[in-house]
């Protein structure tokens, strides 16, 4: 080593002792704790509003070098007791580079260190508030001064020009605050009562530097231990909390920036990043976005408030939650930046994309500010046993997932208001198994509701199938289903408008015994609050096929059917059906109805008909039943009355038949309506009156026809109670009262219990004929029947034979052979086994007949014998016209005329239904004679006796006895042809 | 030969019997017909006749009652006591007339006998 070196290095070493020797001696001897303490102790109450207590105060170099700093021990702040003060610390350093500061006017704090104590927040300010009101009572003057500066300073930050001059108020070029640093402490916060936080093992590190127009910085706080009292509810306990703060604030733009800041609470940490820049008229430009990446929901519940613990008592959510947090735009006191949110979780609830929320505010309104919102998961459902009712269970498999978007304002949000809400997603279940209650199984492999609102809400239900089970006895399958609803938003106070359509591929269903199978049905309902002023309801169904049987003997199957109604709402109408006034339009092909074990059936090839202002129009039916077949076409009206009980069913149909078995479609229509009738007089109020006896007919015939139910079990037929049916027949061949007739034409009545078969042409084996014919039940055992009835061109032989009552009306009949015309009038009532009571029995009839034939008999021999007729007269009759009357048991032959070769007799008498005669015959010429016979058929009695009637048809001759009997002829002849009605000779 | 005896024998009866039948007429009874208002009874057979020269009949031996008895229209001329029934039924609004002519023998306030044309008597009395 060179002697310069050497003798440098010693003038070193000589001068760093000499330096260190008085530094020694000036920490020691001259600024002592002794003579430092009091002016640390004089500088604090001069400048602080409360009084502080401390052990000593030294002067540190060393430890500070080469700077000299000051440390401050066993601090007290409204105390002395370290449990009752409100700062008790138990060191304070401090390091200021003096140099920097008296050099450069730079303020550089090289260390701020606290440690080991207690601050009591609350205490502290209200010592502080004490401390200022001792200031104002002992200089009020120079207090407001300050006041005034204070609000000056105020009003210039806030006047345009106050904001830029922010760096000029703080007159240093440089203030480096490199190490803050507090350890250990304990801090206390409380307001009165209602809230207490306790924070344990709080430290902090700050550094900040402000060197131009830039301030940087950064906060470190941590509490090992944090506890929390809220409204006396234990919020937290033992809760750790970070928060690091990195910063930086530009002054000449006013923007204050976070660089990844976090806060943490037990395991969840919340990322800050972004800027806030203010500028001169106090509006809040910010840019920041929260985020929370990876944080386990399980630990979330460490910082629940305790109010929202219980809903995890039973679940515990697992997963990860990630979350962002925008708040982006200008926020002054009208307008509030927009907020955007993405989360998504991923757990065992559910694992969802990122779900998407933004907000954007105008002002504070809520109807100003706009959400935007994107929610799309996949859940498993059985996750959600615990969210669901007991009695409701779903299977493991099952799931749902969802694509769910929606905007709006908040405010539309919070009132529901449909205008300021949109929305459109998708939800989807798959492999879905649910039961209800145990009774109600559904289970589809997948099912889809799409949704979109807006003005209107348009709503799609789709699934392959859907396997529907209730209880033990009803099952159905449900396949290919397309539900879609569109409607007016149900949120709107607009009238109701709503439309939807269903198809299915197939619905088979089974309750018990009963099945049911519908293949591709389909149809549409439109409904519409306000259309016409009125509401409207619009429906449509189509199915290609049906299959019903409602239990084991009982089969429908039918074809397409295609229904349509239209519907508009009455509401000053008093019935349900009057009140809807439905149109309604159906077409039914190919109804095939077994109707019982026995095979009998009912087939309907087609049907259509229309239902319109309370009246229905059958456009086309063919009805096959048993042995008949039949078209109905024609209007039925009055419905709702007849429903309402308030008046008669009316219908006028045509009746077309190629066959028609009439006693077996008596029997299907035997009955209608009596119950009813029975039970509210139907009848009484709308009807002729006559059946109020029909009310009586379920309780009498109980008793009267106890004894005729064990003879035999048929019933008689009932016409029909409250209706008005008018049926216009064309019918070419038909089968009733076990004859076969063709050609019938007519009109059948039946009104409210009344039948009455009116102006029947039809043709048989034995003439054409003509009838009328009414039949009423009132009651079981005394039933009506009526008859009028002409037959034309009639074969006598082929009469008797067709109607063999005839033979007790008129018994000589059978003696002649030929051509006749024939008129009966005759009614009767019968008992319910349809026997003729004797005492109602009251007819008329007439027989008309040119060149008959008298058959050989033994009493045409006995009376040809006794009135001396020729051997070699010819048995024929050139003319006859029989007038008959027939009351009770009682027929009378009024006298007629009866040329005979030249021979004419008149005849007349009377025979009783019991066959016994008493006619008186006159023969006229060639001789004069009268002929008595009495008796009966076995044994007739033969008188001569005076003539009668041979003046009765000389009009100058006759007596008075002859003038009435003629009378009464004419009467009865008269009103008996009057009845017949000219007809059309069937081809 | 034994034919016109025969001939010539019944002439002559008839001759006879047309002589002592139309030999005189009788004047006939005339009755009270205000004796006939009411209800009158032969067994279970009711007839009731009204002063608006209605009636009607039933026989309660066949289950009928009052109510649903036969209607009919009756005149009392001399001893000449109609009744014409009508049939309810008709094809072109006429109905049929069946008249039933009877001969009053007896009309007192509880007794009405009368009689057909072929000699059959019907009793009925009063029904209080």
């Amino acid at each position: 080593m060179k002697k310069w070196v050497k003798v440098t290095l010693a003038i070193a070493g000589s001068l760093l002792i000499i330096v260190v020797l008085a530094l020694v001696v000036v920490c020691t001897v001259i600024f002592t704790p002794e003579y430092i303490t009091p002016i640390v102790k004089g500088q604090l109450d001069k400048n602080l509003p409360f009084k502080v207590d401390f052990s000593r105060a030294d002067l540190v170099f060393f430890r500070s070098f080469p700077n000299f700093s000051v440390r401050i021990s066993d601090i007290r702040v409204g105390g002395t007791d370290l449990q009752d003060c409100s700062v008790g610390l138990s060191e304070v350093f401090v390091d200021i580079d003096l140099m920097a500061f008296l050099r450069r006017n730079e303020i550089v704090l090289e260390e701020l260190s606290i440690s080991d104590g207690k601050v009591d927040v609350d205490a502290l300010l209200a010592l502080n508030s004490e401390g200022e009101d001792e200031v104002n009572d002992v200089d009020e003057e120079v207090a407001e001064e300050l006041k005034n500066e204070v609000d000056e300073e105020k009003e210039e930050l806030a006047t345009d020009s106050g904001i830029g001059e922010l760096k000029e108020m703080v007159p240093f070029d440089i203030v480096d605050i490199r190490k803050v640093k507090a350890s250990n402490l304990t801090i206390l916060y409380g307001v009165d009562s209602s809230m207490r936080a306790e924070l344990e093992g709080v430290s902090l590190d700050l550094k900040l530097k402000m060197e131009g127009e830039a301030v940087c910085g950064l906060i470190d706080f941590k509490s090992e231990s944090s506890r929390v009292v809220l409204d006396s509810v234990l919020w937290y306990e033992s809760l750790p909390v970070a928060i690091r703060v990195p910063f930086r604030f530009a002054f000449d733009c006013m923007e204050l920036g976070l660089d990844m800041a976090s806060i943490s609470a037990g395991e969840c940490t919340l990322n800050v990043g972004g800027s806030v820049k203010v500028d001169n008229a106090l509006r809040f430009d910010t840019d920041l976005s929260v985020y929370v990446s990876d944080c386990n929901t399980a630990d979330v519940r460490g910082i629940l408030p305790p109010s929202l613990l219980p809903l995890f008592d039973q679940y515990s959510p697992e997963g990860l939650l990630n979350m962002t947090f925008g708040l982006k735009g200008v926020m002054e006191q009208e307008m509030l930046p927009s907020v955007a949110c993405e989360l998504s979780y991923d757990g065992n609830l559910w694992k969802s994309e990122p779900v998407s929320l933004t907000i954007k505010a105008d002002s504070p309104d809520l109807n100003k500010i706009n959400y935007d919102l994107s929610l799309s998961a996949d859940l498993s459902l059985a996750k959600f046993r615990e969210f669901l009712p007991d009695n409701i269970s779903i299977s493991e498999r099952s799931r749902m997932s969802c694509d769910i978007a929606s905007c709006g304002s908040l405010g539309s949000l919070e009132h529901f208001d449909a205008d300021g809400i949109r929305a459109k997603g998708r939800v989807a279940l798959s492999d879905c198994k649910a039961v209800y209650c145990d009774t109600l199984f559904l289970d589809t492999k997948a099912l889809s509701l799409d949704f979109d609102l807006n003005e209107r809400l348009a709503l799609s239900v789709n699934f392959p199938d859907l396997d529907v089970t209730m209880g033990t006895g009803l099952y159905a399958v449900l396949t290919d289903a397309e539900l879609a609803v569109d409607m007016v938003n149900p949120l709107s106070e607009s009238p109701v408008d709503l439309k939807c359509r269903f198809s299915f591929g197939g619905v088979d269903a089974q309750y018990n015994d009963i099945s049911a199978a519908v293949y591709r049905p389909a149809g549409a309902v439109e409904y519409m609050e306000q259309s016409y002023g009125c509401p409207t309801i619009k429906c449509k169904y189509n199915s290609s096929e049906l299959y019903f049987t409602p239990d084991s003997s009982m089969v429908v199957e039918t074809g397409n059917i295609s229904i349509g109604l239209v519907s508009r709402r009455d509401t000053s109408a008093t019935s349900l059906l009057s009140e809807w006034n439905p149109k309604v339009q159906v077409d039914f092909k190919d109804g095939d109805f077994i109707l019982s074990q026995q095979g009998q059936r009912l087939q309907i090839p087609d049907i259509r008909f229309t239902y319109d202002n309370d009246s229905l129009y059958l456009d086309e039916s063919r009805i096959v039943i048993g042995c008949s077949d039949f078209a109905l076409r024609g209007l039925v009206t009055s419905i709702s009355d007849f429903m309402d009980k308030k008046g008669l069913l009316t219908a006028d149909l045509s009746f077309l038949s190629d066959n028609a078995d009439v006693d077996e479609l008596l029997e299907l229509v035997s009955g209608f309506g009596t119950n009813d009738g029975a039970d509210e007089g139907i009848g009484n109020e709308a009807g002729n009156g006559e059946n109020e006896v029909a009310a009586q007919m379920a309780s009498e015939e109980t008793s009267e026809g106890g004894g005729d139910v064990k003879e035999d079990d048929s019933e008689p037929f009932i016409v029909p109670m409250g209706v008005d049916v008018n049926l216009h027949t064309d019918i070419k061949r038909a089968h009733a009262l076990g004859q076969d007739i063709e050609n019938v034409r007519g009109n059948i009545t039946v009104k409210d219990g009344v039948a009455v078969i009116r102006q029947l042409g039809f043709t048989a084996d034995a003439a054409r004929m003509q009838m009328t014919a009414m039949y009423k039940s009132p009651r079981r055992n005394h039933l009506f029947v009526g008859l009028d009835f002409h037959l034309m061109d009639i074969q006598i032989d082929k009469l008797i034979d067709m109607i063999p009552a005839i033979d007790s009306v008129v018994p000589m009949l059978k003696s002649f052979s030929g051509e006749a015309e024939f008129h009966l009038a005759l009614q009767t009532n019968l008992d319910s086994k349809y026997r003729p009571k004797k005492s109602t029995i009251l007819g008329a009839a007439s027989i008309e007949g040119k060149d008959l034939v008298v058959l050989d008999s033994e009493t045409f021999d006995t009376i040809a014998s006794m009135l001396l007729f020729s051997k070699k007269t010819v048995n024929k009759i050139d003319s006859l016209e029989v007038d008959v009357t027939i009351f009770r048991d009682e027929v009378d032959i009024y006298p007629f005329l009866i040329g005979m070769d030249n021979y004419q007799v008149i005849l007349s008498g009377r025979h009783n239904l019991d066959m016994s005669f008493n006619y008186h015959i006159d023969c006229l010429s060639p001789v004069r004679l009268g002929l008595d016979v009495k008796g009966s058929l076995d044994n007739l009695k033969f008188a001569l006796t005076p003539t009668k009637y041979k003046n009765l048809f000389k009009p100058e001759r006759r007596n008075d006895i002859q003038e009435r009997t003629l009378k009464l002829m004419e009467m009865i002849n008269s009103s008996l042809k009057e009845t017949v009605v000219e007809q059309e000779r069937p081809e | 030969m034994k034919k016109i005896s025969v001939l010539m024998a019944l002439s002559l009866a008839i001759f006879c019997v047309s002589s002592c039948l139309t030999g005189g007429k009788k004047d006939e009874p005339k009755f009270d017909e205000t004796f006939l208002y009411g209800k009158w009874q032969s067994g279970s057979l009711f007839y009731s006749y009204a002063s608006n020269h209605t009636g009607k009949t039933w026989d309660e031996a066949d289950d009928v009652t009052e109510d649903e008895a036969m209607s009919f229209e009756w005149s009392l001329v001399n001893a000449e006591f109609t009744h014409i029934y009508v049939t309810e039924i008709s094809a072109s609004g006429t109905k049929a007339s069946v008249p039933k002519v009877y001969t009053v023998t007896t009309l007192t306030p509880d007794t009405l006998v009368y009689e057909d044309d072929f000699g059959k008597v019907f009793s009925f009395s009063k029904v209080k």
